[in-house]
């Protein structure tokens, strides 16, 4: 029996105006795993993940999620069905408090789950609840990109898609945002992780593609990921 | 002293019915994006549902209830028809649909009804006046002030407890992440129109309770007022808009004190020209402008 | 001053409009002559023309700055308010207005000196508040125009000494010939088509269609606008003054909210953007005008009575604006101007060769900071560039690259720290005047201008640099042909592919005659042909202008394969500063860039 995977993109191409971000990108993110998209700035990740949620239109290609083709689907409607993203940079709401943030990630929830969801996300984020009457905006760095992180989770979401989620965090701080994702993969969120920050992002993925100029150059297990490509040259050039 | 209070309630009054309009404009601003002209209509057929309701003999409360509710109705129906197909057109382009359909309504209302004023008698203690000791203040302003106080506390109520009023105070800083929670746009924005309807239409009450008639082109000068209010004032929090309000309300009383009889006819230009003054200095209004243009 | 493309085009432009203008009067007066049409059609055909006025003054703003103004009818008020004073017997103004001063009591002008005042009196009033204007946004400018509409009604009504009040004021000569409007109008015809083409209109355009690009270009984007302004101004009191003098009275209700909307009406459905736009709107509504207003009347349609409709004009042009709003948001002309003949450039204009002035200064950033709220952004960065050197800067995302441009070029200003250029203290200035002292930049996201060809955008750093004698079309084509792209010159930008459009900015860039050039991700978004392209472009920029460059981008290879020198951001911060062989070995910019070594470090190839 085959299962079909999670989510699935054949050939997705991506336009804006006259540049062609994303240039016919296939992959596949299998039930229970973390999976990593490596690339250096500018080689369409961004796109590909709005894409994906709706937030872009696909020019071309199709997305399938849980078996169903999704491909053009409205945003709000992949987020009921289980399909979230967090965006890159810490977008939380920062004129609201950090409970009224972790209320509107709820918001497709019935009442009573939302607050046992609640209640589990400060558990696992201690620190929100520190903070929990807070505007946002007032949260360091790091505290912002858990509650962005526990934001996407209030909604139970199958897959878990996140931007760049060590942008602009200091070192302590990204490996504690890798650790947990690495718990919640353990208790069952399937995780798609874009990420420029290759070495720590490989050490917690299942198998990761290389996205170059908006194509998949490579893919494979993140274990051999590290000894096959020579990252060096990806990321500092010349012959390495 | 008296001359004092009296003041205050005078510049309360028309500040608090000016800041109603302009939050509904500030609301729309933010989560749309443009400044939507034919709000100040909204004033003139929330007159005109309660003119025909006072035709069909209906009793006052319920006049004015439906008068308050066409408000928002029409709010919402404008959004649907005329906005909705130009969701993805520029900001320019919306703001001279908002204007031509301003046009629009005036001229239907002519047609349909007439465009000589047309009476909306509400009951008296509406215009009435009471006694404060020695000061005599108006039940209408008394009432104005309550009524705009009331709708404040019931909208912060709103944008701050229920889950729409959140989803819209955060569509207006990121439009994209909001739908990310799954949370419906168009849900969203037609809340923002339907508030923004009924804080209009509660305005329109007030002021039309104060002319006792109403016409279709009634509402150019608090349009023109809540727009300037909302700017000065800033778009980028609830408060912005009413202090712009209260900043109108007190120079229009100030200028309907000091100004000899002759003079009074050039209040509203010297109003509007200060504000506009105001703009050299200011921009962005007093609490800053803040609108995702990115959707 | 040279005669260059852009004049002739103005010139056929104004010429056929000419033509049409004449073609209309003349008709007009032979078929009167004939006893065809009677007085009052030939009246109409008078103020087909004055609504023609009206709209090119109206174009000269919002079409040149892309910003809506909705008191214009008030500047037709002042004109015809004005010119009815001066022209107005004196008898007469005894009897109807009071408040007049002496002298104006007894000055009686002949039309055209009347006019003539009205116009100067707007472009006083506009210029004053032209301070205010320039400052808004687009909503600002909207809102403020529609307070001014406001306000000048209000002062007609209030101000009964001087307007008579609700009442309209009359006694002004009637015009009994078409030659002075005729006159004024093929005035503000050639008037409105040169300002378009002229160097305060090409800015105009360009800041129009990108502030921040047009000022990265030297151009002092408010002075622009204000000239706009104070032009359209005029143009509509000439409007206004004629107004007064076809139909022999002024009153207040005939300057407010319905001749606004038949105004933008013109405006909206002839197209915004060309001069023949407006013109063509103006004939074709005030057409419908016309044809509706007898409809208002009521007609017979065969057998079919149709009944009086009261403000129908103001109905169908209402719905006639949002119609072409859905469907053709630029009008019917679009970007189209009368007798333009697309010329090849080549033919004509012979490119100048170009020449960067001669450099010895230097570029320095001395403990530059930049924060935002209390984030920091950019903390103590110190280095310096000198023509003829290539300086890459890179670092990880969001390590601050973009905000050192920004505060380099004046986008925004620094917190601490010093910029200089040539030993000034360049670091309060702005970013045109930064453009305009030699620093170049081209833009993360290209920031071309849209409505304008490719040879126009690379003439708007030249117009705001070169000597008013110098040919602009000539040495911006010779930019265009040291980039090797001279065969797209009349192109859009548009139309072009993304590699041509990077060329374009840096061509635009290189127009400045800058020492220094900027470029803020060149090569995003290029295949590796095109990126080898740049390398090659580059380095001949720099051995052939002796330009110094800065650098950013994502692409190492280029950058190490490229700069003399390279910079490394992290958290805003230099992390590293050398040769790029220096850098390439530093463990600092390997940690910042693989990630730290005990999660997988030591498994990187070396």
């Amino acid at each position: 029996m085959t299962v079909s995977p999670m989510l699935q993109l054949d050939q997705i191409i991506v336009r804006y105006g006259a540049i062609m971000a994303v240039q016919g990108v296939s992959c596949e993110v299998r039930e229970g795993e973390i999976i990593v998209l490596l690339g250096a700035n500018g080689a369409g990740k961004s796109s590909l993940l709005r894409a994906i949620l709706g937030l872009t239109p696909v020019d071309s290609g199709r997305v399938w999620f849980q078996g169903q083709d999704v491909t053009g689907w409205r945003t709000e409607a992949l987020v009921r069905e289980g399909l979230t993203l967090t965006p890159e940079g810490r977008n939380v709401f920062q004129s609201l408090t950090v409970k009224e943030n972790l209320r509107l990630g709820g918001a497709t929830m019935a009442r009573e789950q939302a607050v046992e969801t609640l209640e589990r996300m400060l558990e696992q984020f201690p620190i929100l609840r520190e903070r929990y009457d807070q505007l946002a905006g007032t949260l360091s760095g790091g505290e912002q990109q858990m509650l962005a992180i526990a934001r996407s989770l209030m909604s139970s979401p199958k897959l878990l898609i996140l931007d760049e989620p060590s942008l602009g965090l200091a070192p302590v701080i990204i490996e504690e945002v890798f650790s947990l994702l690495s718990d919640l993969r353990d208790q069952g969120t399937t995780i798609m992780l874009v990420e420029q920050n290759v070495a720590q992002s490989l050490a917690i993925a299942d198998r990761a593609y290389l996205l170059e100029l908006g194509r998949i150059q490579r893919e494979g297990p993140a274990a051999s990921f590290l000894e096959d490509l020579n990252l060096h040259e990806i990321y500092l050039g010349g012959e390495g | 002293m008296e001359n004092i209070l009296q003041f205050a309630v005078n510049a309360l009054s028309l500040g608090g019915v000016y800041a109603m309009l302009a939050i509904g404009i500030a609301l729309i601003y933010s989560v749309m994006g443009f400044l939507n002209i034919a709000h100040g209509d909204l004033l003139t057929l929330c007159g005109y549902a309660m003119f025909f309701c006072i035709g069909f003999g209906l009793p006052w409360p319920l006049v004015i209830i439906v008068g308050v509710l066409a408000a928002g109705a029409a709010s919402v129906a404008m959004e649907q028809v005329a906005f909705k197909p130009l969701r993805s057109a520029s900001f320019d382009t919306l703001l001279l649909t908002s204007f031509a359909l301003s046009a629009a309504i005036h001229v239907v209302l002519q047609i349909s009804i007439s465009a000589r004023p047309k009476p909306v008698p509400l009951p008296s203690f509406l215009t009435g006046s009471y006694k404060l000791g020695d000061i005599v203040i108006g039940t209408g302003q008394t009432l104005s002030i309550a009524v705009a106080l009331t709708s404040m506390v019931g909208l912060t109520y709103f944008l701050r407890r229920t889950t729409m009023g959140l989803a819209m105070q955060a569509a207006a800083q990121d439009f994209d992440t909001t739908r990310l929670m799954g949370i419906q746009a168009n849900r969203v924005i037609s809340s923002a129109f339907f508030i923004a309807g009924i804080l209009a239409g509660i305005a329109g009450v007030l002021i039309i309770a104060q002319r006792g008639s109403v016409d279709p082109l009634m509402a150019m000068n608090p349009l023109i007022k809540g727009l300037i209010a909302a700017i000065i004032g800033g778009t980028g929090s609830l408060y912005g808009p009413v202090i712009g309000g209260i900043i109108l309300g007190v120079l229009e009383t100030i200028f309907q004190t000091v100004l000899p009889g002759e003079a009074l006819l050039f209040r509203d230009p010297l109003v509007l020209s200060l504000l506009v003054a105001f703009l050299l200095v200011a921009p962005n209004g007093l609490t800053g402008t803040r609108v995702e243009r990115s959707r | 001053m040279n005669v260059e493309r852009r004049h002739v085009r103005a010139f056929q432009t104004s010429v056929v409009l000419s033509v049409v203008l004449i073609a209309l009067v003349l008709g007009t007066e032979y078929l009167r002559g004939e006893r065809l049409i009677s007085n009052t059609d030939r009246s109409q055909v008078w103020l087909l023309i004055v609504n023609i006025v009206a709209v090119l003054g109206l174009q000269a703003f919002s079409g040149n700055t892309g910003k809506m103004t909705i008191s214009h009818v008030g500047f037709l008020a002042v004109g015809a308010y004005v010119s009815s004073l001066f022209t107005i017997n004196p008898m007469m103004k005894r009897t109807v207005l009071q408040g007049l001063p002496d002298w104006l009591y007894t000055t009686n002008l002949d039309v055209i000196w009347a006019l003539l005042i009205a116009v100067m009196a707007a472009g006083l009033i506009a210029w004053v508040l032209g301070f205010i204007i320039v400052r808004l946004s687009f909503d600002g400018v909207v809102i403020s125009t529609f307070a001014l509409l406001l306000i000048v009604q209000s002062v007609i009504l209030a101000a009964k000494g001087w307007t008579n009040g609700m009442t309209s004021i009359f006694g002004m000569p009637k015009f009994s010939d078409p030659w002075t409007i005729l006159a004024v109008a093929i005035v503000a015809v050639f008037v409105c088509a040169f300002f378009k083409e002229s160097r305060i209109g090409l800015q105009t355009r360009a800041a129009r269609d990108d502030k921040a690009a047009a000022e990265a270009m030297g151009v002092n984007s408010k002075r622009v606008t204000h000239a706009a302004w104070v032009l359209s101004a005029m143009v509509a009191a000439a409007a206004g003054a004629l107004l007064a003098h076809v139909i022999g009275a002024a009153g207040p209700r005939t300057f407010y909210i319905v001749f606004t909307i038949e105004l933008i009406a013109m405006l909206v459905l002839g197209g915004q953007r060309s001069v023949t736009g407006g013109f063509a709107g103006a004939m074709l509504v005030t057409g419908i005008i016309i044809m509706v207003r007898k409809a208002e009347g009521g007609f017979a349609l065969g057998s079919l009575e149709v009944p009086p409709v009261f403000g129908a004009t103001q109905l169908v042009l209402s719905f006639a604006i949002l119609g072409i709003l859905y469907v053709r948001p630029g009008g019917m002309t679009g970007l189209w101007e009368a007798g333009v003949r697309r010329l090849s450039p080549s033919v004509k204009a012979r490119p100048s060769s170009p020449r960067v002035r001669g450099q010895d200064g230097q570029l320095a950033l001395e403990g530059l900071s930049k924060e935002f709220g209390g984030l920091r952004a950019l903390a103590e960065t110190s280095f310096a560039l000198k023509p003829g050197e290539i300086l890459g800067l890179i670092g990880p995302n969001g390590a601050g690259k973009t905000t050192l441009i920004n505060t380099v070029m004046g986008t925004y200003f620094a917190t601490s720290g010093v910029l200089r250029l040539n030993n000034e203290d360049a670091t309060l200035w702005p970013a045109a005047r930064l453009a305009r002292t030699g620093i170049g930049r081209t833009f993360q996201q290209i920031k071309l201008a849209d409505s304008l060809t490719i040879l126009e955008n690379v003439m708007v750093p030249v117009s705001s640099t070169a000597p008013l004698s110098e040919d602009l079309e000539a040495k911006a084509l010779g930019w265009l042909e040291t980039l090797k792209i001279s065969h797209l010159a009349s192109s859009f930008p548009g139309a072009l592919p993304y590699g041509d459009q990077r060329r374009v900015e840096i061509a635009r860039a290189l127009a400045l005659e800058p020492a220094f050039l900027l470029l803020d991700e060149p090569a995003a978004g290029m295949n590796h042909e095109e990126t080898e392209a740049l390398r090659q472009l580059l380095t001949n920029i720099r051995d052939e202008l002796n330009v110094g460059i800065i650098i950013v981008e994502h692409d190492l290879n280029l950058i190490l394969s490229l700069c003399d020198t390279v910079v490394v951001l992290d958290r805003g911060r230099v992390i590293s500063l050398g040769t790029p062989a220096e850098v390439r070995s530093d463990p600092a910019v390997i940690k910042a860039y693989i990630g730290s070594p005990q999660t997988g470090g030591e498994a990187l190839p070396s």
